[in-house]
């Protein structure tokens, strides 16, 4: 390079720690650098950010569609009109022969 | 990377627990369903058989012997008639299951149950107190008609299961239906044979109906069935001037009403309150459970047996532990009892209902 210039006119020489210093700038940068492990780049995955976001819609849909539908009750096989063809006459049951008389389970008895 | 591995963890226990609450709910919401959905059995598509009514046998007066059913010796009788209805109607001889015409119609799954709630609705009020009828020459009317016309009825096991306080039943509205529609049918011209025959196959109808002795209500279906034909039978001879006929359905329509008495005394004895809408149920006490083992094993009639089997389960299931060993006990010596199969059925789902199929009956 000191034939390019004529002498007496070269330009100054970089400073001597400059090499050191860049060096250790870059060995800085490096170790700052982000560490791309799995867990990272499972979270910044599009697709499986997609997955989740879908699964968790699909599920929440689903539990809302349980609760709106509850489970109905089955039909009554036997109409109205028969029940009441049916209906027998009550006997009172302490009238009974030969047995105590059995005592009705309460409304709030029966779960 | 310590917040990249938490904010996963994160993500996935929110998946994670989404899916289980659904499982249990799903798991929980098919277990709390009081009764599993009726399968639809197929449609009956073959052809009637021909049949045979064979004419009533002959009235002798001097062995006619009315039953007393205000006597003593009745609260040991079977509750059936005690008149030889072949007098009034005997059964035709036609082979096959008139169950199997029948159950096309049972709600909710009977492959033709669209069509009966059509024929319900094309009722109208019959003549006197017969109450809604089908018009006279309704199809269904007239297609019912050799199936009064079978020897048989049976919808246990041929059709269903016993399956307790589940067990299915037949579209028994249609089923009285069609006998006020024969019985209403002969009231509109009682002069003619027709209504002879048509009271006859009310008759024959209720019979057919009575067959299985497995379910209360069907049997009492029946009764209702055979007693409205032996009253327009009773009017039909009395304009014949039959004295013999009407004397033997006067007999007969006079069996109806202690029958449904002592229905009703059955129904209080296991436990059921007789007038209440669906079944009730009462504690079961140490007398109760012993009085219920002594009616599955021992009643002259099986729909009453089968009714103190299910509430054995009752028993078993809410009983002390010495009612439920008693309950236990009786029911595997039924399930393992080769007297009636249709006990044993029965016994056998009162030792295994779990309790969530049993509660919903008794609300």
């Amino acid at each position: 390079m000191s034939d390019l210039f004529p002498p007496g006119l070269e330009p100054p020489s970089p400073p001597p720690e400059l090499r050191a210093r860049v060096l250790s700038a870059a060995s800085r940068a490096f170790d700052a650098a982000p560490e791309h492990d799995a867990w990272t780049r499972a979270l910044s995955s599009p697709v499986l950010r997609l997955a989740w976001a879908a699964s968790v819609a699909v599920l929440g849909a689903a539990h809302l569609f349980v609760s709106l539908r509850r489970a109905a009750p089955p039909p009554d096989p036997v109409s109205p009109e028969i029940r009441q063809m049916a209906r027998l006459p009550r006997i009172d049951v302490r009238s009974l022969p030969d047995e105590a008389a059995p005592t009705p389970i309460r409304a709030e008895e029966r779960s | 990377m310590t917040r990249s591995r938490a904010l996963v963890f994160a993500a996935l226990t929110v998946v994670f627990v989404l899916a289980g609450a659904l499982a249990w709910r799903l798991r929980a919401r098919e277990t709390d369903a009081p009764a599993r959905p009726a399968a639809a059995l197929p449609r009956f598509t073959g052809a009637v058989p021909p049949a045979r009514v064979p004419a009533p046998k002959p009235v002798a007066l001097d062995l006619l012997n009315p039953p007393c059913w205000a006597c003593p010796d009745a609260a040991t009788w079977p509750i059936r008639f005690r008149t030889d209805l072949d007098l009034l109607a005997p059964l035709g001889d036609g082979a096959g299951n008139s169950a199997l015409w029948l159950k096309d119609f049972s709600r909710p799954a009977g492959a033709r149950v669209a069509e009966a709630e059509a024929a319900m609705k094309r009722r109208v009020d019959g003549p006197g107190d017969v109450g809604k009828v089908l018009p006279p020459d309704d199809p269904l009317l007239r297609e019912a008609e050799p199936w009064a016309d079978r020897a048989a009825m049976r919808f246990y096991p041929d059709v269903y299961g016993l399956e307790g306080f589940s067990t299915p039943i037949p579209n028994l509205l249609v089923a009285l239906t069609l006998a006020r529609s024969w019985v209403g049918r002969a009231a509109l011209h009682p002069e003619t044979s027709e209504a002879l025959e048509d009271c006859r196959r009310a008759i024959r109808w209720g019979r057919l109906l009575r067959q299985d002795d497995a379910v209360v209500i069907q049997d009492l279906v029946g009764l209702a069935c055979i007693r409205i034909g032996a009253e327009e039978l009773y009017d039909v001879a009395r304009r014949r001037g039959d004295q013999p006929l009407m004397l033997v359905a006067a007999m007969a329509l006079g069996e109806a009403a202690p029958q449904r008495l002592r229905t009703a005394q059955e129904l209080t004895r296991l436990g059921l309150v007789p007038g209440d809408e669906g079944r009730g149920f009462v504690e079961p006490t140490e007398a109760r459970v012993d009085d219920l083992v002594r009616l599955a094993k021992s009643d002259a009639d099986r729909r009453f047996r089968l009714e103190a089997i299910a509430q054995l389960a009752v028993a078993r299931l809410k009983g002390s532990h010495g009612q439920r060993t008693k309950a236990e006990a009786a029911l595997d010596a039924l399930a393992k009892s080769g007297r009636s199969p249709a006990d044993a059925a029965q016994a056998r789902w009162a030792r295994e209902v779990a309790w969530r199929e049993v509660s919903p009956m008794m609300k």
